[in-house]
């Protein structure tokens, strides 16, 4: 992995971008404590799922390496002494999910942007103390974003992490996917398509599916499509169909996902998927096959308009070498079926020889390997700082 | 049409209430020439919108023409592209967009 050194001189420009109520951003060194040690973050905030890597500047190491679910548990109150390691007050991630009988579970993202407020902070506060348990360390994060988020969606964030980060840089996350995907050893070498040159990204996450372009610049508004249909959705259209077939299921959303984690594919409907769940404390087989096959099919009809459009759009200049280098990432790439349906789908409606990949098993780390690598090349004038 | 039965309608009333015939006639004949050009000014504008209407629901990749992104080439460059210029290009563009909004 390629490292970038960080430039030594600093600019003298203010920029503040507060408006009431939000977070007050600078890009100028108002004074800097130099005895402090920097950390890198790379942080791929998901609405499900969380990725955090590390590394110290002018380092090509990983120090930390973490996937998070991203969610929050607030102890209960009344629950017993010990119940609770530690008798914590608040867990986070899998820690709160083990403990889902004891906890007021909250998920602070919705379709990728921030819903609970509180929650993101302990959420962010969480991550950090990964990042740096000692809690002494100067914190410059970069964050990937949905693609074409809002900027109130955006500065939700800069307030969110005001105070726990000290630096910032929100980054589309397809985009950092290119980056994270990109093999920096193999830069150069014949043969090797750059993916930051030119290819499309689709990221299949748990609350949005982004599609982007990346040919060579950073992508504009129109390089990119967020549709706010993913991963979430998928068990939302499960969850009505079961519970349409199998009253009383009593089946919970986590275990809708997990049956979807394990089963989901997309195309011809396969039967017979059957699926042993506990219901009432009595072992039942469910027959999924078309449950799950019509809600991953959903997805295709929601992202193949959204792919041409921006297939149109890309520049005329390398639309062949662009059409063989589409590339899912995110959870969504680990639905069966669904790189050769979407190229299917290309080649029936003549697109000239697509091909369609997964980007292969790191797919939870892309966006945060990207990000981190964005934090390493970033310019000390391009990082914001967050101002308590 | 319908205007001016109503029209019409409303001269009549106008009439019981004891107005001149000349002078509702006048204003018969005033309205009258206004609807007419009226619709003379729909048969022009008629199809002029129809055209724009079309172009407007048109498939928004068709409408893209290859002109229109000539300022982003796919650039293609010797060197592998610099993530710090990289991100420039999204400051520069974030720039832009608030300076629109101002």
């Amino acid at each position: 992995m390629s490292t970038a050194a960080l430039e030594k001189s600093v600019e003298k420009t203010e920029k503040v971008t507060s408006s009431s109520g939000s977070a007050a951003t600078a890009t100028a060194t108002p004074t800097r404590r130099t005895d402090r040690k920097s950390i890198l973050v790379g942080f791929d905030l998901g609405t499900n799922k969380s990725c955090i890597l590390t590394g110290l500047p002018g380092s090509g190491d990983i120090a930390v390496s973490k996937i998070v679910s991203s969610v929050v548990g607030y102890v209960r109150d009344g629950i017993v002494d010990g119940i609770i390691a530690g008798n914590a007050s608040i867990l986070y991630g899998d820690d709160a999910l083990r403990n889902v009988l004891h906890v007021n579970l909250v998920a602070p993202l919705d379709r990728g942007v921030i819903k609970h407020r509180d929650a993101a902070r302990d959420f962010l506060q969480h991550i950090r103390s990964l990042a740096d348990p000692s809690g002494s360390a100067e914190i410059r994060a970069v964050v990937g974003i949905p693609a074409n988020a809002t900027e109130e969606a955006r500065e939700d964030i800069r307030q969110c992490a005001t105070g726990i980060f000290d630096r910032i840089l929100l980054i589309p996350e397809p985009f950092l996917a290119a980056l994270g995907f990109r093999d920096d050893a193999r830069l150069g070498q014949p043969g090797y398509v750059d993916p930051v040159t030119n290819s499309l990204f689709i990221d299949i996450g748990g609350g949005t599916s982004d599609l982007c372009l990346v040919q060579g610049y950073f992508p504009t508004p129109d390089d990119q499509i967020s549709i706010g249909f993913a991963g979430d959705a998928i068990d939302d259209l499960m969850r009505q169909d079961i519970d349409r077939v199998y009253p009383n299921n009593g089946l919970t959303h986590l275990r809708i996902r997990e049956i979807k984690e394990n089963h989901a594919y997309v195309g011809t409907i396969r039967k017979p998927i059957d699926v042993k769940v506990i219901m009432g404390g009595k072992a039942h087989t469910l027959e999924l096959g078309e449950v799950i096959g019509r809600a991953g099919n959903e997805l295709i009809d929601k992202i193949y308009p959204a792919l041409t459009t921006l297939i149109g759009r890309a520049s005329s200049d390398g639309i062949v070498t662009l059409l063989q280098n589409i590339i899912i990432t995110g959870g969504g790439s680990q639905i069966k079926g669904i790189d050769t349906v979407l190229q299917k789908k290309l080649s029936d409606d003549s697109y000239e020889s697509p091909k369609v990949r997964l980007a292969g098993q790191d797919y939870k780390r892309y966006v945060a390997l990207g990000a981190l690598k964005a934090a390493r090349a970033a310019r000390e004038n391009q990082w914001q700082y967050l101002l308590a | 049409m319908a205007e001016a039965s109503r029209l019409e309608i409303a001269l009549h009333d106008q009439v019981s209430a004891g107005f001149s015939e000349d002078a509702l006639q006048e204003i018969f004949i005033s309205e009258q020439k206004r609807v007419i050009d009226a619709l003379m000014l729909a048969e022009v504008l008629g199809p002029l919108l129809t055209e724009q209407l079309s172009a407007a629901t048109a498939d928004p990749a068709r409408v893209r023409t290859p002109a229109a992104r000539s300022s982003q080439r796919l650039v293609t460059p010797d060197k592998p592209l610099g993530i710090a210029d990289l991100i420039e290009g999204m400051l520069r563009q974030e720039r832009d967009t608030h300076g629109h909004a101002a």
